[in-house]
């Protein structure tokens, strides 16, 4: 249950990069964030989004991933707790994908989003 | 790729958005009557989310997205899970927008093709089928069910579903060929390398895509199989117009679905 009360349909996750976690308005949702590996201490995995900006995810995997990978978790304050990994392979568009997430969130939530969550 | 609903690339095998009369083996065993093919100008073939999917249930079992029937669907999404039984592979697959079942008859399978025993959770795969419903729930049979060529599927995917909504809304509003307006208010950037956005020419904003679509058009109203691409080209250079020009224009308007094949690759009719 999400902090406004209304029930995440499964299979429906906002599609964020930093900006998004850090804006607060998906706190206590699944989300998904895909981003360049940076660094992984097995406690904390830092992925860069396509705007060049960290994102922090809590509990990761320690197994071996490609470059790119799509995280889909918990969303908290600034970070992301980890419940499954995606691999994306090692030449992801990262830029593009940003500006596609960038207009889901945007001006086309009708198509990406469930009704109760549209802005 | 073309969204004319007769072309297709070819690595999905040369799949044409034709009808390949796909039913589940039971109903081979009893089936007398084949359903009636649709019209050529019916049969096309759409990008959708999960989301739209479940949106085009009506309330009297229909499946429309933005008010048409789609012969055909295509989706990307993320296998959540996989059930196989004897007859038919069911998935659950997402992509952020929701959950939807997808099921393959396992005799459309190519005993040949990997791809029944090599996908798995948590990848993302590529499925072309037919949007259907029971009880109100929104469900594809798929004719294929393979693994995306490239993770950049994915983005692609969703920007051609916001791209052929776009020009849905457009072709309602009576504006047709106003993608340069399009491309404005989306607000692409450059084309980027690895992603092959069909959308970066602007050769719609130029008067020759309005030159063609009107000449296409007027030959369609009177020729029941359209026109040739011969033609075509024979007409428009002679008023000027560059070989280049005329077919960007053709290749931008069967991408649009504005014009469709008919006799062969090279024979066009307007579609609307």
């Amino acid at each position: 249950m999400t902090p406004t009360g209304t029930e995440q349909e499964q299979g429906f996750y906002p599609r964020l990069n930093a900006a998004g976690i850090s804006g607060g308005r998906f706190s206590g949702m699944i989300v998904s964030v895909v981003g360049k590996q940076i660094s992984n201490d097995g406690q904390l995995l830092i992925l860069e989004d396509g705007d060049g900006a960290q994102m922090k995810i809590t509990s990761p995997e320690n197994s071996q991933n490609t470059q790119f990978i799509e995280i889909v978790g918990a969303c908290a304050e600034d970070s992301v707790q980890h419940f499954v990994t995606r691999q994306l392979g090692d030449e992801f568009d990262m830029d593009t994908y940003n500006q596609m997430i960038n207009l889901q969130n945007g001006k086309y939530q009708e198509l990406f989003y469930q009704s109760e969550f549209q802005k | 790729m073309s969204y004319g609903g007769f072309e297709f690339n070819t690595d999905t095998n040369g799949y044409e958005g034709t009808d390949p009369m796909i039913t589940s083996p039971a109903a081979n065993s009893g089936a007398k009557e084949k359903k009636a093919r649709k019209p050529t100008e019916e049969q096309f073939m759409i990008p959708i989310t999960v989301r739209q999917a479940m949106k085009s249930v009506t309330s009297d079992g229909q499946c429309l997205v933005d008010g048409r029937d789609p012969h055909h669907v295509k989706l990307v999404a993320c296998i959540k899970d996989i059930d196989q039984t004897a007859t038919a592979i069911s998935y659950n697959v997402e992509d952020g927008t929701g959950l939807i079942n997808v099921k393959e008859w396992t005799n459309n399978v190519n005993p040949g093709d990997g791809a029944a025993t090599t996908l798995a959770p948590q990848m993302y795969v590529r499925i072309i089928g037919k949007l259907q419903s029971f009880q109100g729930q929104a469900s594809i049979t798929a004719y294929q069910v393979k693994l995306v060529s490239s993770p950049n599927e994915l983005t692609h995917h969703m920007l051609e579903c916001i791209y052929v909504r776009e020009m849905a809304a457009k072709r309602g509003s009576g504006a047709i060929g106003a993608s340069a307006a399009l491309m404005n208010n989306v607000g692409f950037g450059p084309q980027t390398t690895g992603m092959a956005l069909d959308m970066n020419s602007g050769a719609s904003s130029t008067p020759h895509f309005q030159q063609v679509q009107d000449y296409i058009q007027k030959f369609s109203e009177d020729n029941e199989i359209g026109i040739g691409r011969a033609q075509i080209l024979q007409a428009m250079t002679s008023a000027g117009v560059s070989e280049k020009a005329v077919s960007l224009a053709i290749d931008q308007l069967a991408g649009d679905g504005m014009i469709y094949s008919t006799t062969d690759e090279d024979t066009f009719k307007y579609a609307l």
